[in-house]
């Protein structure tokens, strides 16, 4: 195989460099000098050799390995003051790096030639990353920041709907996103049902969204890796940082423990809507529940030189309630430790053991429907991940991830006089095991290659009772029982990555790549918006893992002196194995769920142009993206390709923000986006004394939603001039400014007397007309809302 | 909340969920009217065998009608001009239905337990068929009512309790007809169905979610159902809640157990219910008591 030969090779020109020279590292972290803070992607360059550098690793950590003599290395960040450092060098070098934020606004003319600049020269494409201070200003629903919200506004990534939280990145299913906090899988990353995503932006540093070109060293979905750091807790003093929101308050501590060498963070949030209702005198609403709170937790020690522990955890759940009469509870909870090794120099390991979990529960009583729903999941997982820096041309990462699965789709039990049996859906077990290595290879100053293989495997363990089906999941014909830990089913696959880079000219480059994702996990779901109670399966004898393929194709090209830089992306992605249901399936609560699922592929395609300006008073992003997503699903739409739901032909996005003065910044948002596809009536039918609507089921998501449209404005204003340590400011943000009434659904019903809202049961109701209509659901008018932020 | 009344085991969770959004949506509804393009016409077929007890004057009745376009206020047209005829399997024996008046036919004849009907209907050179079985219903032990103070999403009123019992031999589904003083409800919320696969033997004390009050007479009619018949009535209660496939999945007409023998392709619309009935009636009469 090619892709082994190219694997080989990379190995072979590591080993041959390794004796080739006399040489030595210069290596270290580099941290913000404010709060201590590891500096991710911050860029090494050496002066004297134009086009070689390295950049910092997640853990702010970098080596660069060069030839005996004297260099100046330029140290840089952007929204930080660069350091240039001369040093001769004769020996393998420690150099820990702070660099200071940037006080003043930038001046246009600090932006030289110098300054790295990674849209054109750096291998990444397909890559987004949003620096949580540019998601903290954009203007945001109920004043709530909301990192998945601010990164459904950038190329390639759709929603379900208004307000929802689900990502569809490049035509892929919203479980096709890997979603990692400090490298644990989050499940369900969605609050309130979706209107909100857990991720306290408080607790966050870094957010990175690969929608392509994916290193080998992510697997295990389809379409997106969302990769979130949370912070590691300001080092040089204690501080406290919080907000007061219209539906929440966040409060943030930060401290040492022992200055520069061990700190913590502890970051909370909670709505309290519900407070306001038990205020009210009316016991039915006094007793009832609404609310949703996060805790995140983090502490790191660095032991030495060559250690550092990393412990973070996270803990969030949604509770409501009404009455007595039910409640409904969900919640994830995560927790990591890592440990950062050097065993020298150049050869970096990270150690990482976790946990996850996600789980919901639902209690019912209303006389003799009476029963309590419990349902959850879990993770472990032990990952070791290696960073071998060969030399500044090649670097190495290779390791081994292990995570260990549990599933308890549905345990049901009743209550009191209850009329329900017991009911429990057996557990299922699974083993994910992967192995990879890549390579990020500088063959020349034009060109760049990153490549790597990643060998992933599912192992279905018992105890199991596996169905064998004749014709299409017609009859059981046959059983097997398989004991604890026995193995009952195993899939593998290559998952070759391959991305380049070529610089035409110091302004512009052409970057390609192509990778396939392999996914033994997914989400259940004949519906379009994501749901606590969504159903995660695993590939098992029945059910096979989704394979994708993506080949992207790209041009990037900066303007003015690097003010501005643009990109072009093409890409084309085959989906294997995707799955739908048949209808009126019993996801939730089936023991044969197979028999109800249908199999078939997907495509999408499209290009995605983006143009941002990072730098100056006045940044932002504008772009534009044309794509189109389907399937073909053997049993759907006459077995013809389909639009999927969330196919939208145009989406456009404006995202800017201007600094009136050093007090005051203005934000904005303009999205536009094609109506999703859905299926509208093809005529009408009575039966059984009622009008319904009646549809052509071989031609699927043949309508479109009317358009989706909104602008948000935002202000946020410093409260305090001088530069003290008590620092706050007030946020204000309208959503929605020109009250579109963007539809979250048109539903076909009989409206009577013309009036959607129409009450039969309200006093002196009286009929006079109904008649077939279309209905349309709007959330959101104008909403404005303020918060207040504060630090010291 | 409407949604309430179609509170079981299975979608219990949905009406969760809906509460929620309902709760936090600011927003509103809208009559809006979409371009919407309309199929050629196609048959409608509503048709029903009942068996009611302690009579041999059991009867099979049809209602064929076309689609027609979906805006249209009249009523959509009727089929007047069909042949149809109910073939008991078992016995050997079939019945020709009667055209009556506005596409309804009629037929009488005894019905037994257990046995398999067939329908056949032949209208414009095209013949249509399906088969159901008449599946015993389980008598109602009987019904209680009682005076409930309000709380959410109920209003105080009399609420009528069902205590019966469900044999356990098989699985069952059934459907519930209400009547309040000889008046039906049936608005798209008052499909009562359920399965009693999650369910014990003896239900006792299943409250129906209607408010009554005092002096009111109520009758229950509960029918037994095919499996068929169940998930057509499960699908075509769904989809008249459909909201195009937002949390609801995407929308697709119920699965018809009648198939067009001479254009399958050319599915029909509709329905063929075999069932055994047997209800129930109680009056609010609190101050007798």
């Amino acid at each position: 195989m090619l892709n082994r030969a190219i694997v080989l090779f990379g190995v072979w020109i590591a080993f041959f460099s390794l004796y080739a020279q006399e040489k030595f590292t210069i290596s270290g972290h580099i941290r913000d000098a404010g709060n201590g803070e590891g500096l991710i992607g911050a860029t090494v360059l050496v002066k004297e050799i134009p086009g070689t550098g390295t950049t910092t690793n997640i853990y702010g950590f970098y080596s660069l390995t060069l030839p005996e003599g004297e260099y100046t290395l330029i140290y840089s960040y952007i929204g930080y003051e660069n350091i240039e450092n001369p040093l001769t060098l004769e020996g393998n070098t420690k150099l820990e790096i702070e660099l200071k934020e940037e006080k003043m606004q930038l001046n246009e003319v600090v932006i030289t030639a110098d300054r790295p600049d990674q849209n054109v020269t750096d291998i990444k494409m397909s890559r987004e990353n949003l620096k949580i201070e540019k998601i903290k200003s954009m203007p945001a629903l109920l004043g709530e920041v909301d990192i998945i919200k601010s990164i459904q506004l950038l190329p390639g990534v759709q929603t379900a709907g208004e307000g929802t939280t689900g990502m569809f990145v490049r035509g892929g299913y919203y479980d096709q996103n890997l979603i990692l906090l400090d490298e644990a899988t989050v499940y369900n990353a969605s609050h309130l049902l979706g209107f909100f995503s857990v991720f306290n932006p408080d607790a966050v540093k870094n957010v990175e969204l690969y929608k392509g070109g994916i290193p080998a060293r992510y697997g295990g979905r389809l379409s997106s890796i969302l990769d979130i750091q949370m912070k590691d807790g300001n080092s040089k003093r204690f501080s406290t940082s919080g907000g007061i929101g219209l539906i929440s308050s966040r409060l943030t501590i930060e401290a040492p423990i022992k200055k520069d060498k061990a700190s913590f963070i502890v970051s909370g949030r909670r709505t309290y809507g519900d407070l306001f209702l038990k205020l009210s005198p009316d016991p039915s609403l006094n007793n009832n529940k609404l609310y949703f709170y996060d805790l995140n937790a983090k502490a790191n020690w660095k032991i030495d030189d060559k250690n550092q522990i990393f412990v973070s955890g996270y803990f969030g759940k949604d509770i409501l309630g009404f009455d007595r009469l039910f409640s409904f509870d969900w919640g994830n909870a995560t927790g990591t430790v890592r440990w950062n090794h050097l065993f020298n120099d150049r050869l970096f390991l990270n150690t990482t053991l976790l946990f996850s979990d996600f789980n919901y529960g639902f209690d019912i009583d209303l006389g003799v429907q009476n029963f309590e729903w419990k349902s959850g999941l879990q993770e472990y997982a032990a990952k070791f991940d290696f960073s071998y820096f060969i030399n500044p041309k090649l670097t190495a990462e290779f390791g081994s991830h292990t995570i260990y699965h549990t599933f308890s789709p549905a345990t049901i039990t009743p209550g009191g006089e209850s009329l329900f049996l017991p009911y429990k859906i057996d557990d299922q077990f699974a083993l994910e095991q992967a192995f990879y290595l890549g390579l990020d290879h500088h063959m020349s100053e034009k060109i760049k290659l990153q490549y790597g293989l990643r060998y992933s495997q599912l192992y279905n363990f018992g105890k199991a009772k596996v169905y064998d089906y004749e014709g299409d999941f017609e009859n059981v014909i046959d059983s097997t029982e398989y004991n604890r830990g026995e193995l009952v089913n195993f899939y593998h696959g290559l998952e070759p990555r391959f991305s380049a880079m070529y610089l035409l000219n110091s302004k512009s480059s052409i970057k390609a790549s192509y990778n396939r994702m392999m996914q033994y996990l997914q989400v259940a779901s004949n519906s379009s918006a994501g749901f606590p109670t969504d159903r995660w399966i695993s590939a098992d004898s029945h059910i096979k893992p989704l394979i994708g393929d993506q080949v992207a194709l790209g041009y990037f090209r900066n303007f003015k002196e690097n003010m501005f830089e643009a990109s072009v992306e093409i890409y084309y992605k085959w989906m294997q194995n995707v799955i739908d249901f048949r209808q009126g399936a019993d996801v939730l609560l089936s023991r044969n769920l197979e028999t109800d699922i249908l199999s078939g592929d997907g495509r999408a395609y499209g290009a995605e142009f983006m143009i941002r300006k990072n730098l100056g008073t006045f940044t932002g992003w504008v772009s534009y993206t044309l794509s189109k997503t389907e399937r073909k699903i053997e049993g759907i739409s006459a077995n013809k390709y389909y639009n999927a739901k969330y196919d939208r032909t145009h989406d456009i996005s404006v995202v800017l923000s201007y600094d009136i003065s050093d007090h005051v910044t203005l934000a904005t948002n303009w999205i536009y986006a094609t109506g999703s596809a859905v299926s509208f009536p093809v005529g009408r039918a009575e039966i059984d004394g009622k009008s319904i609507a009646i549809y052509d089921d071989d031609n699927r998501n043949a309508a479109r939603m009317p358009a989706y449209h909104r602008l948000d404005l935002s202000a946020t204003i410093d409260l305090d001039r001088k530069p003290r340590k008590w620092q706050s400011s007030l946020s204000f943000s309208v959503y929605n400014v020109y009250n579109r009434k963007n539809a979250f659904s048109i539903t076909f019903e009989d409206v009577t007397n013309g009036d959607p809202n129409f009450n039969p049961d309200a006093d002196g109701a009286e009929i006079n007309t109904v008649e077939p209509s279309a209905v349309k659901l709007y959330l959101f008018s104008v909403i404005p809302s303020i918060t207040y932020n504060f630090t010291f | 909340m409407k949604r309430l009344k179609n509170m079981n085991l299975k979608n219990g969770w949905a009406l969760v969920l809906f509460s929620v959004a309902t709760l936090l949506m600011t927003g509103c509804l809208e009559e809006v009217r979409p371009d919407l393009s309309t199929a050629e016409p196609i048959l409608v077929i509503e048709a029903k065998a009942i068996d009611y007890p302690d009579t041999d004057q059991d009867t099979a009745f049809v209602l064929l009608s076309l689609t027609g376009d979906y805006y249209e206020e009249q009523a959509v047209p009727k089929v007047t001009n069909a042949t149809i005829q109910v073939t008991d399997l078992e016995a050997n024996v079939s019945y020709e239905l009667n055209h009556l008046e506005d596409g309804l036919y009629q037929s009488v004849f005894e019905m037994k337990e257990n046995h398999t009907y067939q329908l056949d209907i032949t209208y414009n050179g095209k013949n249509y068929q399906a088969a159901d079985k008449n599946v015993p219903v389980p008598a109602i032990d009987s019904l209680k009512y009682e005076y409930l103070e309000g709380q959410l999403f109920r209003e105080d009123g009399y609420y009528i309790y069902f205590f019966g019992s469900t044999p356990k031999e098989q699985i069952n589904y059934y459907r519930w007809l209400v009547y309040e003083n000889d008046s039906l409800y049936n608005d798209r919320s008052d499909i009562l169905i359920a399965e009693d696969r999650f369910v014990q033997e003896e239900i006792a004390g299943l409250e129906f979610p209607y408010r009554f009050e005092e002096k009111d007479t109520v009758k229950i009619e509960m029918y037994s159902l095919s499996e068929d018949v169940y998930i057509y009535l499960t699908e075509f209660g769904n989809l008249l809640f459909n909201d195009g496939g937002m949390f609801s999945s995407p929308p697709q007409n119920p699965p018809s157990n009648i198939t067009n023998l001479s254009d399958p392709e050319i599915e029909p619309f509709g329905f063929f219910q075999v069932s055994s009935v047997t209800s129930e009636e109680i009056i609010l009469n609190p101050l007798d008591d």
